[in-house]
């Protein structure tokens, strides 16, 4: 071998050697993980699917992501309102309820989810998907409203009814409240057993009232999180509105009087349960309480429920006018702080974390389990749960269904729970809370 | 053309010198051009140091910031500050600010500012600043007061009332522009106050000034640091290149020099053939075995062929002078025959008429026959002379001119003026066959110029040198000195050899007795040759003797 054989070998052993790995060592990035708020279903969620999965996402879930527990203590104080209004940029994903997913999104506080690709709108089922929604023009300039939290369920209160009786006397469910009332009006002379038309809460009444009100026609803030109560078309709605539950205080919902009788928690369904009620207004999620009820049997009664399929759903009538019935939404959802989103990797992790809460068999244990409704379109058409399906398909799932969240501030909600209280309880007349809560609220009024 | 000539003036080991030289020049210049780059890099390092100081210390105070309204956020007091109250909780808030601005280096000052503005546009503001700055009158205390902003600030705050939240590009301007608070970086952000029934109220904005001061030292300290290494690197490199320069020129310099010595050493005893005289042939010869190609291949493959060149040649030029010589002897054979041939009738007639007694002539028959005998043989003696090797004696070269110039002017036309005018000699030192046969191509060599009524002319005469000059002329044609010196150096273009060589035999037998011949034209036309010889004590020298 001559000696330019001997180098020319010799070059090409050291370009190799680079290859074989004899080069300088690459650099390790260092293991990046993302805070979350940690909450109780969440957790037991995880733990199920790390028993029953085999992905070692939910196994390796603690390592990767770190859930930050928020002191009880804390929660009235609203601590994310202070980090989040600061810049902070923890917790980096968010669980929240729809009223704050408005509150923090319009203030831009918020990674938009679907221009970003860390979550597909169409998956979700469009009308939660619209609650979760705001517009960010002022942030980013983009004209339309973003999804900026990912539900894991859909919740809201729906007019629960007594479908076995209204079957009976051939009635359908009532769109409207004069069809509401004309059904009680038909049926409660007849059925002894039944001592309401329809049930509301005393207590948090205003919960039932949103959806009312929206039915008429009013808003207490508009989609930018403005107090808009004061206007004219709002406040008339809200009379009106309010009127029509006062007066159906007279043999269809319970009087003043009544009414301290379901300020206990759960009477309400225990009432319904012993079938006291034609309808009643209540949270989806009743659904399993009241068939936990009937398979538990304790208390019954004569007339009492004895099968779920007694039990038919619908969403809450509104005025004969208005196109839409409304919800008043309960869900969560899953949000990504702005601030924390400093490079692409927080990006990834987000959506990863995104996509093992909101995952499909996720929900379809969350579903099988707790009762709780879908929000991903493909989770429901999987759900085996017959009654989480007949919420859906005839409440959430209805055409003229807008799920809508109520106002964030809790000062405005205390304010309007106090007078309408009052109007309930027959210490105010209709007017008299609408002008009580509008000088209560007066700093909100005034024009920017 | 001039450029070869130029080309080939340089010796390879100039050249490699001087491309070594320019190459290391390069490698200077490339690694001068480091200093721009250098610069560049310390200039990119010094923006990002820069730019990450600055989201440092902007990182900082957002922390700081931050802090402090979450500490603002559990004063629940602030919610009833009106611009006339003037209640305990006035004074908390302002000994608050008063102890965070005092104690703590990092904050120059901080404002609290109501986010709602009166009818004037004035918000009520709770302010306290340090005025470390020299220009500025230090702050009697911490103050409350209905406030004006302007601008892009007031832009700010009205911004975050709106919205709770914090503009960057708004606090970013306001930071860039001049403050009349003193140089410091400001931080906005809203304060919530944290109500048990209500949650996180709005109340307004926290202003916060932060230090700014420890980053221009950095800053200043990263400059003059890279200042510094600019210099120590300036200086290293200046140090390795002239250290490197000087050692790699030595280096260049020994080894070129040893690399180049067999071919210059070569180049020299090749060259000096070019001057070399016939008889240092052999000495050159010797010198050229006597280079050392120092296992240099070339150098021994050229020496080699230069030997082997160097041993033939003086065969060949004996050959070449034998041939020359036998050709010079025929062309005068050749003009000399017709009168031979003549002669050798009269004799023959002669002999006839003896024998038959038809004599006639004037002088007795036996008289007549003899001196054509005479004749013809002293032909035969003159071209013996020139056949014959004799060895190098004092001689007289009386007889050998006698015969060469019978010999050349045999058989020339009578209308050749022939012009011979013999005088005593003084002896010189050679041989007489080799100085006859000189004699002999010169006169040769004039013949063949000479018109058919030329002049023809052949003297010899003692020098004051005690030598002897021979001189041999022709008339006929104009002729150049140009012309001369390549009848004497028809090797000169050795593509043009052509004619006789006589001319230069006559110089070569000249140059081996000691003497020269010189050649120049005849202003009246024609030719003259001049060949001086020594005398003998002269070219007696051990060295010029034969062999």
């Amino acid at each position: 071998m001559d000696r330019g054989t001997r180098i020319k070998r010799l070059v090409w052993a050291v370009l190799f050697l680079q290859l074989l790995g004899c080069g300088p060592a690459p650099e390790l990035p260092p293991p990046r993980t993302i805070t979350y708020t940690f909450d109780a279903p969440t957790r037991d969620l995880i733990s199920l699917l790390a028993q029953k999965s085999k992905s070692s996402l939910y196994k390796n879930f603690d390592r990767n992501f770190k859930g930050l527990l928020v002191p009880e203590s804390l929660l009235p104080y609203e601590p994310f309102v202070l980090g989040l209004s600061t810049e902070s940029k923890i917790p980096t994903v968010l669980l929240l309820d729809a009223p704050w997913v408005q509150r923090y999104g319009v203030a831009g506080w918020l990674y938009e989810l679907e221009r970003t690709h860390i979550f597909d709108r169409s998956e979700l089922v469009p009308a939660v998907a619209e609650a979760f929604s705001v517009s960010l023009t002022k942030v980013t300039g983009e004209k339309g409203k973003e999804l900026v939290a990912v539900p894991t369920y859909i919740k809201g209160n729906i007019l629960f009814y007594r479908g076995d009786i209204l079957k009976r006397y051939n009635l359908k469910s009532p769109r409207t409240w004069a069809e509401l009332q004309a059904i009680c009006r038909k049926i409660l002379p007849q059925e002894k057993s039944l001592k309401y038309g329809l049930l509301i809460h005393s207590t948090n009444a205003l919960n039932d009232f949103y959806p009312i009100l929206w039915g008429f026609g009013g808003r207490v803030n508009n989609d930018a999180g403005q107090f808009v109560l004061h206007q004219r078309a709002n406040a008339d709605a809200f009379v009106v509105a309010l009127k029509e539950l006062i007066s159906m205080q007279k043999g269809i919902i319970p009087g003043p009087v009544e009414l301290k009788k379901f300020e206990p928690t759960g009477s309400l369904r225990q009432a319904f349960y012993r079938g006291q009620a034609l309808f009643m207004i209540n949270w989806n999620t009743r659904m399993k309480d009241l068939t936990d009820l009937i398979a538990q049997g304790k208390g019954q009664v004569p007339g009492s429920l004895t099968d779920i399929n007694q039990v038919w759903i619908s969403p809450i009538p509104a005025h004969t006018d208005h196109p839409n019935r409304y919800t008043n939404i309960g869900s969560f959802g899953w949000a990504v702080n702005r601030f924390s989103v400093t490079d692409p990797t927080v990006i990834a992790n987000a959506r990863s974390f995104i996509e093992l809460v909101s995952d499909e068999q996720f929900q379809i244990l969350a579903a099988e389990n707790f009762g709780q409704v879908p929000s991903l379109n493909r989770a429901l058409e999987k759900v085996t749960n017959r009654d989480v399906g007949r919420v859906y398909k005839w409440t959430f799932g209805q055409k003229d269904m807008v799920i809508r969240a109520r106002p964030h501030n809790r000062r405005i909600n205390n304010v309007l729970e106090k007078y309408l209280q009052e109007a309930l309880y027959g210490l105010r007349t209709p007017e008299s809370a609408l002008d009580g809560a509008l000088a209560d609220l007066k700093d909100l009024t005034r024009p920017e | 053309m001039t450029t070869p000539t130029t080309f080939i003036r340089y010796s390879l080991r100039n050249r490699l010198f001087v491309l070594a030289g320019a190459t290391f020049l390069l490698c200077v210049v490339v690694i001068l051009l480091f200093f721009p780059l250098l610069n560049l890099t310390l200039t990119g390092l010094q923006d990002r140091t820069l730019k990450s100081m600055q989201e440092g210390a902007e990182v900082e105070a957002t922390t700081i910031a931050r802090l402090l309204v979450l500490e603002f956020a559990s004063y629940k007091g602030l919610m009833q500050m009106t611009p006339s109250s003037d209640t305990p909780t006035d004074q908390s808030i302002k000994d608050l600010l008063w102890e965070k601005v005092t104690f703590n280096e990092i904050i120059e000052g901080i404002e609290l500012i109501q986010g709602p503005a009166d009818a004037l546009g004035q918000h009520l503001t709770y302010m306290f600043y340090r005025r470390e700055a020299p220009e500025l009158k230090p702050m009697a205390g911490p103050q409350k007061l209905m406030k004006s902003f302007q601008g892009l600030e007031q832009d700010l705050i009205n911004s975050i009332t709106t919205q709770q939240r914090v503009d960057n590009r708004l606090q970013e301007s306001v930071n860039r522009g001049p403050k009349q608070e003193g140089e410091m970086l400001l931080r906005y952000m809203p304060v919530h106050v944290l109500l048990a029934d209500e949650g996180a109220v709005y109340w307004g904005v926290a202003k916060i000034g932060i230090d700014t001061s420890r980053m221009r030292q950095l800053l200043l300290l990263q400059s003059e640091e890279q200042n510094l290494l600019r210099k120590d690197i300036w200086l290293e490199i200046i140090l390795s290149l002239t250290i490197s320069g000087v050692l790699a020129m030595s280096l260049i310099y020994f080894w070129v020099r040893y690399i180049t010595e067999p071919l210059k050493s070569l180049s020299f005893v090749a060259g000096d053939l070019q001057t070399a005289r016939p008889e240092d042939f052999d000495l050159w010869l010797e010198n050229l075995k006597r280079v050392d190609p120092q296992g240099q291949a070339e150098v021994a493959v050229i020496q080699q062929v230069l030997r082997r060149l160097g041993t033939a040649v003086p065969k060949l030029g004996q050959r070449l002078i034998e041939n020359e010589a036998r050709a010079c002897l025929g062309r005068v054979m050749a003009r000399g025959l017709p009168t031979l041939q003549a002669w050798q009738a009269d004799l023959q007639d002669l002999e006839r008429k003896l024998a038959t007694g038809g004599a006639d002539s004037l002088l007795p028959a036996d008289q007549t026959l003899a001196l054509l005998r005479a004749r013809l043989e002293t032909v035969f003696e003159d071209f013996s002379l020139f056949w014959s090797k004799e060895q190098w004696e004092a001689l007289d070269l009386t007889l050998g001119l006698e015969r060469a110039w019978r010999l050349a002017t045999l058989g020339l036309p009578p209308e050749v003026q022939l012009h011979h005018d013999p005088s005593p000699l003084p002896p010189v030192w050679g041989a007489a066959s080799e100085l006859s046969l000189a004699a002999l191509y010169l006169l040769d060599f004039a013949v063949e110029l000479l018109p058919p009524d030329g002049d023809l002319g052949l003297a010899a005469t003692p020098t004051p040198a005690k030598g002897v000059l021979l001189t041999v002329w022709s008339s006929g044609e104009m002729r150049t000195p140009a012309e001369c010196q390549r009848w004497l150096n028809p090797f000169g273009d050795p593509a043009s050899i052509s004619g006789s060589l006589g001319p230069a035999l006559a110089a070569a037998i000249a140059a081996q007795h000691g003497g020269q011949l010189t050649l120049k034209p005849r202003e009246a036309g024609g030719v003259e040759f001049s060949l001086a010889l020594p005398p003998p004590e002269a070219s007696q020298d051990p060295h010029e003797l034969p062999h």
